[in-house]
C-alpha cells in the first residue's frame, strides 16, 4: 500500500512538473516577442524631446528609507540626474537609527516645513517633521517614527501631489532614462494603472554620485546567484505576463503607479511585507470589479539597479518574508482563482502564481522527500531519479540561458564576455545547494503563513 | 519500465530541442529587429535623403518629386529629416520646397499609415500631420484623435489644432469631455499651438453645445489661451448645478473679466462643494482681491483642511493686510508654507 502511495505521489509530482514547465514555456514564448518589440519601440528615437516637453505629466518618486545612510544619497542623485524633467522626490525616513536624516539634512540643506496633509489613506506612523531642501526645490523629506515600509509608503502617497508616482527602494539606483522609458510605456498603452521596471543587481558594479560607471556581475556567489534569479524574473517572466494582461507582481524597487488607482484601493497593505505583490494583485482585482479597461504592464527598457542581501541569513529572511506575504496576498484575493470574470488574470495568471510560483515550492520539497522515502523503502530507481532531476534542473538552466541570451541581444546590461561566462556557470551550478537553500526559506515562509495568526 | 525511461529520456531530448529552438528564435529575432535596423543603415539613408533635398533646393523650380526613390519612403526618417532641417535651417531654399515635399511625399505615406493596425505606424502618421497645415488629412486626423494609445491621440490632437479643423477640434473636445483627468491634462498641452481661428471654433462650440462636460472642457482649454472679451452669456455656467462646469467656468471667468469676477468668486466661497470654494480662493489669490479679505478669513474655519490652507495662502499673498488677518485669527497658520503648487498638472 505504502509503495503504491509513493508511486502515485511520484507520478503526481511528475505531471505537476510537466504542467508547470509547459506554463513556463508559454511564458517564455510570449516574452521573446514582447522584449524585442519593446526594445524596438525604445529605439524609435526622437522621443526625448517629447518627454522633456511640458506635455508630460509630473511624477513623484517615493523612497521609504530605513537605515540607508550608505546608499540614500546615490539613490537621490540618480533621480536628480534623470532625463525626465517633471520629477518630484519624496523621501520618508522611517525612524532610521543611523545617520540617514543627518546626511540628507547636511547635503540638501533641509529646512523644516509645517504642512497639512490629507488623510486619504489611513496611516499609523507618527510623523515627526516635514523638510524641504533650500536649493533643490523638488525634494521633500518626511521624518517619522518607525512603522514599516507599507505605512511609510502610504504616508508618502497622502503627501504626493502628482497624478503618478514611482516607488523606489532607498538602495536602488535608476538609469538616466529610466523614468522617461517608464513614462513612454504609460503613454503607449491604454489606461495604465501600474508599470513595473526591470531591476538588476548593483552589487559588483562601480558607481559614483548615483551614476553607474561600470556594470559588472558580482564576483561573490550569493549576489551572482541572485543575478540569475532577477534576470529570469524580470526579462522573461514579467515580459511574458504582458501578453496575459500583466503580472501579479512588480518590483517594489521600481514601479510606477497611478495615484488615483492606489487611493481607490486604500493604499498599501500595512500588514504585508510583500507590498509590491499585494498592491498589483489588489489593483487587478479592483479594476476588474469596476469593469474598466486597464493596463498593468512591465517594461524592460526602464532599468534600476538594486543592492541585494550579501549574507545567507539576510537572504533567507528576505525570501521567508516574501513567500509568507505573497501567499497571504494571494489567499486574500482568492476569489480571482479560476474566475472568468477576471479574464486572463483569473483564469491563468492567478492560478499559475498560486499553484506554480508560490505553492510549487511545496511540490518541489515533496519531490526531495519522495526521493529519500523511495530510497529508504527500496523502490528508488537511481536512473529514473537522475533522469527526473536532470529534466528539472535542465529546464531551469534552459530558461536562464534563454533569458541571458535575450539580454545580451537586446538591452545588453552586462557587456563583458567574462560576465557571460560567469553567468552561465552560475546558472548551471545554482541547482546544487543554492536552490535547496532557497526552497528551505520558502517552505519556512509557507509554514510561517499557515501558523501565524495574521491572515 | 521501458516506457517510463523512454518518456523521461524524450523529455530531456525535448528540452535540448527547446534550447536549440530558443537560441535559433533569439538569433532570428535579433536579425529581424536589430540587424535590419542598424544605426549605420539608418544614417546612410538619412544622408541620402538630405543630399536629395539639398540638390532639390538648388533648383527649386525644376524640382521633381516623382523621382524620389520608393525605398527612401520611410516615414520615421522623413519626419526626422524635416524636423532637423526646420530647426537648423541648413538649406536656404528649404522653405520653397518644404510644403511640396510634405504634401507630395510625407502626407500620402502618413495617410496610408494612419489606418494601420500597428500603433507605431499610426504614431508616425499623427506626427507627420503636425508638420504642415493643409492637405486632405482631416478625416485621418479625426480617426487618430480617437485612437486608444495616448501618445497617438496626443499628436493627433496637436495636428488637429495646427490644422484648425473644426470637425477635428470638436472631436478632441468631445473625447476630452469623456476622458479621465490624466488624459485631459495631456490633451490640454496639445493646444499649445492655439490660434485665433481655434478660439473662434471653441467660441462657436460654446454658443451651440449644451453638454456640461463639453462646455467645461472648452473653458479648461480657454483658461490657458484667453484672447479677448467674452462674447457669450456665462451666467448659466457660473451658476450651474454641474460642479465640473461651474469650476471650469469660474476658473476661466477670472481671467478675461477680473473686475466682474471678484463678486462672483466671493459669493462662491460659501458654495457647498469643496472644489468650488478652492477655485474661488485660488482665483481671488491670483487677482490679489484685497476687498475679499474678510470673506477669505471666514474660510480659515472651513471644515475642509485644504480650503483652510488655501485661504491661508491666499491671505498671505495679499500682503500685510492678509498677514494681519491670519495673525488676528489663527497665528499658528502662519507657519504653513508647504506648497507643491509649483508643480503643473496637479490634480486639484
Amino acid at each position: 500500500m505504502t509503495i503504491e502511495i509513493i508511486n502515485f505521489l511520484n507520478w503526481l509530482v511528475l505531471w505537476y512538473l510537466i504542467a508547470l514547465s509547459l506554463g513556463y514555456i508559454i511564458l517564455l514564448a510570449a516574452s521573446i516577442p514582447d522584449v524585442f518589440f519593446q526594445f524596438k519601440e525604445t529605439e524609435l528615437g526622437n522621443f526625448n524631446r517629447l518627454m522633456q516637453s511640458q506635455v508630460m505629466l509630473p511624477v513623484t518618486v517615493i523612497i521609504s528609507a530605513y537605515n540607508e545612510e550608505n546608499m540614500i544619497l546615490d539613490t537621490i542623485y540618480s533621480i536628480i540626474k534623470n532625463t525626465y524633467l517633471h520629477t518630484h522626490i519624496l523621501i520618508v525616513n522611517d525612524g532610521s537609527t543611523d545617520k540617514t536624516l543627518e546626511k540628507l539634512t547636511a547635503v540638501f540643506n533641509l529646512k523644516k516645513i509645517h504642512p497639512l496633509v490629507p488623510q486619504k489613506i489611513k496611516t499609523s506612523g507618527k510623523i515627526r517633521d516635514y523638510y524641504t531642501s533650500n536649493f533643490q526645490m523638488n525634494i521633500t523629506v518626511i521624518d517619522k517614527e518607525n512603522s514599516g515600509k507599507s505605512d511609510s509608503l502610504n504616508i508618502a502617497v497622502n503627501s504626493c501631489r502628482t497624478p503618478l508616482f514611482i516607488t523606489l527602494d532607498a538602495d536602488t539606483i535608476i538609469e538616466p532614462d529610466a523614468i522617461t522609458n517608464i513614462m513612454f510605456y504609460l503613454l503607449t498603452h491604454t489606461n495604465t494603472v501600474a508599470v513595473g521596471g526591470a531591476v538588476y543587481i548593483l552589487n559588483g558594479c562601480k558607481y559614483e554620485q548615483g551614476e553607474i560607471i561600470e556594470r559588472k556581475m558580482a564576483l561573490k556567489p550569493l549576489p551572482a546567484l541572485q543575478t540569475c534569479e532577477y534576470m529570469r524574473s524580470f526579462l522573461f517572466n514579467r515580459s511574458g505576463w504582458n501578453t496575459f494582461q500583466g503580472a501579479l507582481s512588480y518590483a517594489g524597487a521600481f514601479t510606477l503607479l497611478d495615484h488615483k488607482a492606489v487611493n481607490n484601493i486604500g493604499g498599501f497593505d500595512e500588514e504585508n511585507l510583500a507590498q509590491d505583490f499585494e498592491i498589483t494583485t489588489h489593483l487587478h482585482e479592483y479594476e476588474r470589479k469596476q469593469k474598466r479597461v486597464y493596463t498593468v504592464g512591465y517594461t524592460a527598457a526602464a532599468a534600476a539597479w538594486t543592492d541585494v542581501p550579501t549574507t545567507l541569513k539576510s537572504y533567507w529572511l528576505q525570501r521567508y518574508n516574501w513567500q509568507r506575504d505573497t501567499l497571504r496576498s494571494l489567499l486574500l484575493h482568492k476569489k480571482m482563482c479560476f474566475n472568468p470574470k477576471y479574464g486572463w488574470t483569473g483564469l491563468f495568471t492567478y492560478p499559475f502564481y498560486l499553484f506554480g510560483e508560490t505553492l510549487g515550492v511545496c511540490i518541489e520539497f515533496l519531490a526531495y522527500i519522495l526521493v529519500v522515502i523511495s530510497w529508504y523503502i527500496g523502490i528508488l530507481d537511481a536512473y529514473w531519479a537522475l533522469l527526473l532531476i536532470g529534466i528539472c534542473w535542465g529546464f531551469v538552466t534552459l530558461i536562464t540561458m534563454a533569458t541571458a541570451l535575450m539580454n545580451f541581444i537586446t538591452y545588453n546590461k552586462y557587456r563583458k564576455l567574462s560576465d557571460l561566462v560567469w553567468f552561465l556557470f552560475i546558472s548551471i551550478t545554482e541547482n546544487f545547494g543554492f536552490r535547496q537553500f532557497l526552497i528551505s526559506a520558502r517552505i519556512a515562509g509557507t509554514f510561517g503563513y499557515f501558523f501565524s495568526k495574521k491572515k | 519500465m521501458g516506457t517510463k525511461y523512454f518518456f523521461a529520456e524524450n523529455i530531456l531530448i525535448a528540452e535540448s530541442f527547446f534550447i536549440a529552438l530558443i537560441v535559433l528564435l533569439t538569433y532570428l529575432s535579433k536579425s529581424y529587429y536589430v540587424l535590419k535596423n542598424t544605426i549605420t543603415q539608418k544614417i546612410r539613408l538619412k544622408i541620402q535623403i538630405e543630399n536629395f533635398l539639398k540638390s532639390a533646393t538648388l533648383k527649386p523650380h525644376n524640382f521633381n518629386l516623382s523621382i524620389f526613390p520608393k525605398n527612401w519612403q520611410r516615414l520615421d526618417l522623413l519626419i526626422e529629416v524635416t524636423q532637423e532641417t526646420d530647426s537648423t535651417n541648413t538649406f536656404n531654399e528649404w522653405t520653397k520646397i518644404r510644403a511640396g515635399f510634405i504634401k507630395k511625399i510625407i502626407f500620402p505615406l502618413a495617410r496610408n499609415m494612419a489606418i494601420r493596425r500597428n500603433w507605431i505606424s499610426r504614431l508616425y502618421a499623427a506626427r507627420a500631420f503636425c508638420l504642415l497645415k493643409g492637405g486632405a488629412n482631416e478625416e485621418y486626423i479625426i480617426k487618430l484623435t480617437n485612437d486608444k494609445i495616448p501618445l497617438v491621440f496626443l499628436y493627433a490632437a496637436r495636428a488637429a489644432v495646427i490644422h484648425d479643423s473644426e470637425k477635428a477640434i470638436f472631436s478632441i473636445i468631445k473625447k476630452m469631455a469623456s476622458e479621465s483627468w490624466t488624459e485631459q491634462s495631456i490633451f490640454l498641452q496639445a493646444f499649445d499651438d492655439f490660434t485665433n481661428q481655434t478660439y473662434s471654433i471653441i467660441e462657436k462650440i460654446l454658443a451651440t453645445e449644451m453638454s456640461p462636460n463639453i462646455r467645461s472642457t472648452c473653458y479648461e482649454i480657454l483658461c490657458e489661451h484667453v484672447s479677448g472679451p467674452i462674447k457669450w452669456d456665462m451666467t448659466q455656467d457660473l451658476t450651474s448645478k454641474n460642479s465640473r462646469l461651474k469650476i471650469a467656468a469660474l476658473k476661466f471667468y477670472a481671467k478675461p473679466e477680473p473686475d466682474s469676477a471678484i463678486p462672483v468668486l466671493i459669493a462662491n466661497l460659501k458654495d457647498p462643494e469643496v472644489e468650488v470654494r478652492l477655485i474661488a480662493l485660488h482665483r481671488l489669490q491670483m487677482l490679489k482681491a484685497k476687498q475679499a479679505i474678510s470673506e477669505i478669513t471666514v474660510c480659515l474655519d472651513d471644515s475642509d483642511w485644504w480650503v483652510r490652507i488655501s485661504a491661508c495662502e491666499a491671505l498671505k499673498s495679499l500682503g500685510k493686510e492678509g498677514a494681519d488677518a491670519i495673525a488676528a485669527h489663527k497665528p499658528e497658520l502662519e507657519k504653513v508654507d508647504f506648497n507643491f503648487t509649483h508643480l503643473k498638472n496637479t490634480w486639484w
